[in-house]
């Protein structure tokens, strides 16, 4: 069998004992029966392969096959029932029962939720009307059996109603980009090929705008990957210096970057 | 006011309402008894079922709602195309069920009847608006308690939580 399908049979089970029916199921035997059956060592094996398929196996069917296999375990020892009959209260249950019980309450919600899925099918093709709004003006509004939950409930919505409209986008005008990166990078080459060392500031008028600042230093760090520049600080926040990789800038006194 | 009459008012009321209408508050303003009135909404309701007309009058607790009837909900997705009701998953389905035979039912009880944590699908529920919180069980932590809302009634076209559909029987003497 692929690793698909498992995949795909593994997501139909809502829990371990969702699982566990639907191997009694297929093994055509009866809840009761679960003990004298193979369903243990299916159960088992289907964790198996699941682990094999490296699925993260959650705690809970971990949990579930704990329990089979010690009762299974204790099926194989030594009955004392009979001596142990006496001294068995409420609270000392046959676990074996307990679980059948467990197992048979859960079928039973289960086959209960198909009853309520075919009634939601059925209902899902009911309309309901609005009501008209016939409220008078001087009509006091009497609100009744309202809680705090029933106000979230309501803010929340008049939010999420507020995000849908705003999420209408409005015709708006994008400038065609006055700086770019690449004519930057350009402008740092050119002045690098007139004069050794350049400072950051050069490269830009004093009146700029931030956008020209930023690209400016993205072209920079862009020719600093591309290894066509150093880039020397001396101090914290202090100017930049720019030279082609291979230019020292011993009259600058600095070592490099 | 004869029968007919008050049933002409009652389809009247439904109509402009459109929101469930309370048999108390409609028996008050008809002048009629409690009793009285139910027997009218009976035949009423019946009277719709027998003719088979589009629209239905559906009853939640002591409250009574127009509503269109399933079989002709093809024809209003065709023509309206509606938006459609999101259908529950099976996690929710099990753990919704669980509340309306149980409630009201803490979630570590219900955990303990499924056999796996139920925190996302109970606060899906919540969301979706078919249970709510009813106070809280007396013990340690003090649980919160769900039930079911009217909303779910409505879901499933159910008139009260005593016309859930029967449980499958088994020997529960606890």
């Amino acid at each position: 069998v692929s690793e698909m399908s498992y995949h795909i049979r593994l997501q139909q089970f809502e829990g371990p004992l969702d699982l566990l029916l639907h191997l009694i199921e297929k093994a055509k035997i009866d809840i009761q029966e679960i003990f004298v059956s193979e369903i243990t060592e299916q159960y088992l094996k289907y964790l198996r392969q699941m682990e094999e398929l490296d699925m993260e196996v959650a705690s809970e069917f971990i949990l579930i096959a704990a329990t089979l296999v010690e009762i299974k375990s204790r099926s194989l020892l030594p009955k004392r029932k009979k001596e142990m009959d006496i001294n068995l209260t409420d609270e000392m249950e046959d676990p074996e029962e307990k679980f059948i019980q467990h197992l048979l309450e859960y079928k039973k919600y289960k086959e209960a939720s198909e009853k309520f899925r075919q009634r939601e099918n059925v209902f899902s093709k009911v309309y309901f009307k609005l009501p008209e709004e016939v409220l008078e003006d001087d009509h006091p509004v009497v609100l009744t059996g309202l809680t705090k939950d029933c106000l979230l409930a309501a803010f929340e919505k008049v939010l999420s109603r507020k995000k849908i409209s705003m999420e209408v986008p409005e015709p708006r005008q994008i400038h065609r980009d006055t700086f770019t990166t690449q004519n930057k990078i350009e402008q740092i080459k050119r002045a690098l090929d007139l004069r050794k060392c350049i400072v950051f500031q050069e490269l830009f008028k004093e009146d700029t705008t931030r956008i020209e600042v930023i690209v400016s230093f993205i072209a920079l760090l862009e020719l600093l990957k591309q290894n066509y520049v150093r880039v020397v600080q001396k101090d914290l926040f202090g100017d930049i210096y720019i030279m082609k990789k291979d230019e020292y800038p011993c009259h600058l006194g600095l070592q490099g970057s | 006011l004869n029968e007919k009459e008050i049933m002409a008012i009652i389809e009247a009321v439904l109509f402009v309402s459109g929101d469930p209408i309370s048999l108390d508050d409609l028996a008050e303003v008809l002048e009629i008894t409690d009793l009285e009135l139910r027997c009218i909404v009976d035949k009423m309701i019946n009277l719709y079922k027998y003719e088979r007309r589009g629209i239905q009058i559906v009853q939640f607790e002591d409250k009574i709602q127009f509503c269109t009837h399933p079989e002709y909900g093809d024809y209003i997705q065709r023509l309206l195309h509606p938006v459609q009701k999101q259908s529950l998953s099976q996690a929710a389905m099990e753990t919704l069920a669980i509340i309306a035979y149980r409630q009201p039912i803490t979630r570590p009880e219900i955990e303990a009847i499924r056999g796996v944590k139920c925190d996302y699908t109970i606060s899906l529920l919540l969301e979706r608006g078919l249970i709510k919180a009813e106070g809280r069980k007396d013990g340690p932590g003090r649980p919160i308690l769900y039930v079911t809302t009217e909303e779910f009634l409505k879901h499933f076209g159910i008139s009260s939580i005593d016309e859930l559909p029967e449980l499958e029987e088994m020997d529960d003497d606890r």
